[in-house]
């Protein structure tokens, strides 16, 4: 009985799309054929979960507009850095996936991650536009009607060569840089910072900057690290002990065979011994809890 | 009081010979044979024997 009403739950939802597909442009920003790049989450007939919230969206959402065939642009949420002059906004997109805008002046940022992982990164100003895609099976850069792809599964090649030359006298890459530098040394935080600052990494990697992701990661753990403490020493109170007393020990017989035929000193050697080993030993049991 | 004081010396006497004799040990024994167990063992033993000898010195004699 339950499977019956949820197969017609289903095929209700189902039809609902198709209508919704067939009336407006705002249930293709829903549907499959609304999002083509890198095979975002999409509404599926199969899936009666997906194809309901898509359904109830696309339909209130046409709704809304009142009118057929006009885009539905979702509210954005803004922030703004000062300390880097940047203006971020961020919007849900198409297929689950978000939208991160960012504008410094000249520069304009617009970085669109997947809910699978993917982003393209396209960095414009008036004069130079520069598209990063980053899928899971390779990075494509794109500059001026050139692309160049790295594939993951391919072999060492001169690929990152030619990626390092085209974005040589990038403008956009240049400006996006630096606006990243003004992120970090502002100690911005903020999901849309960091998500510029992320593809810095990626960017710094291209052009060359082989540090960067490395930099960018630890900017990134320094809160975390900045929580831990050492709960202990590197050596307890026994193996400091044990290691210097095996050390006093080899002082001593060095310094008896130094002195050899002079018993004079080497009883010296002897009371330098003692003085040494009774010190060890009050540091352990000071260090072990009884603190004289 | 005054053998108060005898067991003081010897307590003391005893905790600085312990640290010669561990000294004397830790060096010399098998690093396998090495342990803090051994440590503590050894130097309460040699406290104990310096606090007893203590006392047997300082009882009260029968004249």
């Amino acid at each position: 009985m339950k499977n019956r009403e949820r197969r017609g739950v289903g095929s209700i939802a189902l039809l609902v799309v198709a209508i919704g597909a067939s009336t407006g442009g705002a249930a293709r920003a829903e549907s499959a054929h609304g999002a083509p790049a890198f095979g975002a989450v999409s509404c599926r007939a199969g899936d009666s979960s997906y194809a309901e919230i898509g359904a109830r969206a696309s339909a209130k959402e046409t709704g809304r507009t009142g009118q057929s065939g006009s885009e539905v642009r979702r509210a954005a949420q803004v922030t703004r850095s000062d300390k880097a002059d940047v203006t971020f906004e961020i919007r849900p997109a198409a297929g689950g996936a978000i939208e991160l805008s960012g504008r410094s002046g000249e520069l304009q940022v617009k970085k669109t991650v997947q809910s699978s992982g993917d982003s393209v990164l396209e960095l414009s100003t008036p004069h130079d536009r520069v598209t990063f895609t980053v899928t899971g099976q390779s990075t494509s850069v794109t500059r001026g009607g050139t692309t160049v792809e790295l594939r993951r599964s391919a072999a060492a090649s001169d690929e990152s060569d030619r990626v390092r030359r085209l974005l040589a006298d990038s403008q956009a890459l240049l400006r996006f840089r630096a606006v990243n530098a003004a992120l970090i040394e502002s100690d911005d935080r903020s999901p849309a910072s960091l998500a510029f600052i992320t593809s810095d990494a990626v960017a710094g990697l291209l052009t060359g900057d082989v540090g960067a992701p490395r930099r960018i990661a630890q900017f990134m753990a320094r809160p975390g690290q900045s929580n831990v403490r050492r709960a202990g020493m590197v050596m307890d109170c026994y193996s400091l002990m044990e290691t210097r007393m095996v050390d006093a020990w080899n002082d001593y017989m060095g310094c008896v065979a130094s002195v050899l035929g002079y018993s004079y000193f080497q009883d010296l050697c002897a009371y330098r011994w003692v003085v040494q080993n009774e010190s060890y030993w009050f540091n352990f049991i000071s260090c072990s809890g009884f603190n004289f | 009081m005054g053998r108060t004081l005898a067991v003081l010396t010897g307590l003391a006497c005893g905790i600085l010979l312990a640290g010669a004799g561990v000294g004397l040990l830790i060096p010399l024994l098998p690093r396998a044979w090495r342990s803090e167990q051994l440590v503590w063992t050894t130097s309460a033993t040699l406290v104990a024997l310096c606090v007893g000898a203590a006392l047997l010195v300082s009882r009260p004699s029968r004249r």
